[in-house]
């Protein structure tokens, strides 16, 4: 290299050699995160029987709430301004007793559970986290399901003072779920409205909110003011914003891919050491059919669940 | 009578002082945004998921740099500034930057998950566009050298065309990352599309009163 003619009259390390060790420099980061992270090989397929609960902090500063923003940490910045007290919840639709129940009537008389459930975003993440709420189908009961009904829709609040997001276009507000009544009745399916033994955090979608561990977490729907029991398939949000990407069963389900990313694996949010920093090293595990709830595979027996993703 | 000669006044005393920042120097500047993600890594800064914000931040620092080298010769054009010969060392630490986000997918991301990696790599359309964004951009580091250009001559500039749909496909990939249309992406992939146009046009120097 014939530094004479070099017309960027630079230091004293002649080009080649610095943008070398520029390549050695990135060689030498992939080499030592591989070290760190110990083996790194698709054999690490096992799921840890023994996953750690995550804790209040993490639960509560990692949400997807795209009513309070978009980005994981909006929620808990913002989700303060929603005001849980009043709360109304319309019970309508194929149910004997219909109408506005103020949500502590709503829940009177019902057994409370604690339920901690795996948590699994579609995004490829998932938590565990410990519930407290009642059972769905101890609700539904009480308000009395008609023969007729076939499914369950849920909408969460409207109201774009508080949750500043549905003043935009972003998604279609309200938010909405649905679930086949079988699902609903199934006892896994809870309604939260506590977590870690305090009342749910605003950011978790207080004061009540789905949670249906065999399916993807978006359809665990948050902050819910309307129960409605319906003859015909409910909208379901995401569904309607991307029906390619998102369909209404949504079951984790590792055979059948998101067209944009694989659901082959998840990360477990919450690491593998002490603190921030461990968080970084968040391993990924295969993920399992139905989320590893294998009680609810008698529900979909029969059906193609590639097709009704 | 106003001096017409006023515009060359200003433009001599900057140029000097740009001689003295070394485009080496940007090789050292420009690790700043990688320290300022590891000390905000070490605070907590992160939060409860930081490999996702490494990721994110990585790439967004590369397109960014990217596209402002891109910027650096319609500048020059107008301005007579002399900023094209910082052009090397933009492109090479965008590149550094890229790459870094590209091992950050692989390693800590996919955590070398072959046969995930590879479903991504060829059926996953905004991961496809990254990874044809990065390959573009290999033979243009691997040229950024005087010895390079010597050796190609003519052709270098031809390998060195390859920015103009990397930057493009680089834009799309950060676009189509998201579940739902972004802001930010809308504006970098308008940047973008402006100075590829600009590219195609005479800039006259900007007169200065």
């Amino acid at each position: 290299m014939d530094i004479k003619n070099d017309k960027i009259k630079d230091a004293f390390t002649p080009k080649h050699i610095y943008v070398n060790r520029r390549k050695i420099l990135q060689l030498g980061m992939a080499l030592s995160s591989l070290v760190a992270l110990n083996k790194i090989t698709p054999a690490q397929a096992d799921e840890t029987l023994e996953r750690k609960i995550n804790t209040f902090e993490e639960i509560t500063n990692y949400n997807n709430f795209y009513e309070f923003g978009i980005d994981k940490t909006d929620p808990a910045k913002y989700a303060h301004k929603l005001t849980t007290s009043p709360w109304q919840v319309e019970i309508a639709g194929l149910v004997e007793n219909p109408g506005k129940y103020d949500l502590n009537e709503l829940l009177a008389g019902i057994n409370s559970v604690d339920r901690t459930y795996r948590l699994r975003c579609v995004e490829g993440w998932s938590m565990l986290i410990p519930w407290n709420g009642i059972q769905l189908n101890h609700l539904l009961d009480k308000v009395g399901i008609k023969k007729e009904a076939k499914y369950v829709a849920f909408e969460t609040l409207l109201r774009p003072e508080e949750m500043h997001m549905q003043k935009t276009q972003v998604m279609y507000w309200p938010y909405r779920e649905g679930l086949r009544l079988d699902e609903a009745m199934h006892p896994l399916t809870i309604l939260a409205t506590g977590l870690y033994n305090q009342p749910l955090p605003k950011q978790n979608g207080a004061p009540f909110r789905l949670v249906v561990p065999w399916k993807y977490g978006f359809k665990s729907i948050k902050s819910i003011v309307k129960i409605t029991l319906t003859e015909d398939q409910p909208i379901s949000s995401w569904s309607m914003q991307n029906p390619r990407e998102y369909g209404f069963y949504s079951n984790v389900n590792p055979n059948v891919h998101h067209p944009r990313w694989s659901q082959a694996s998840e990360r477990y949010i919450g690491g593998e050491g002490e603190g921030y920093l461990g968080n970084l090293f968040t391993r990924r595990y295969d993920t399992k059919l139905f989320n590893g709830y294998d009680e609810v595979a008698y529900l979909y027996e029969g059906m193609d669940l590639s097709k009704y993703y | 009578m106003p001096n017409i000669n006023k515009n060359i006044d200003i433009i001599k005393p900057i140029n000097l002082l740009l001689k003295k920042i070394k485009p080496s120097y940007f090789y050292i500047i420009l690790l700043v945004p990688l320290l300022a993600i590891i000390i905000e890594l070490m605070s907590g800064g992160l939060g409860v998921d930081p490999m996702r914000k490494i990721e994110k931040e990585l790439g967004e620092t590369g397109l960014n740099l990217l596209i402002f080298t891109l910027a650096l010769t319609p500048i020059t054009k107008l301005t007579s500034f002399n900023l094209i010969r910082y052009k090397r060392a933009f492109g090479l630490m965008s590149f550094f930057y890229i790459t870094l986000h590209f091992l950050t997918w692989l390693l800590l991301d996919m955590q070398l998950r072959w046969d995930e990696i590879i479903i991504s790599l060829t059926k996953k359309p905004f991961i496809v566009l990254g990874m044809v964004s990065l390959v573009l951009l290999v033979p243009l580091a691997i040229t950024s050298n005087n010895y390079s250009i010597r050796k190609l001559s003519s052709y270098w500039k031809r390998v060195h065309f390859l920015v103009y749909p990397a930057v493009i496909i680089g834009g799309l990939h950060y676009l189509l990352m998201a579940k739902t249309i972004q802001f930010d992406a809308v504006k970098t992939l308008i940047v973008i599309l402006l100075l590829i146009t600009l590219r195609f046009f005479k800039l006259k120097k900007i007169k200065w009163l």
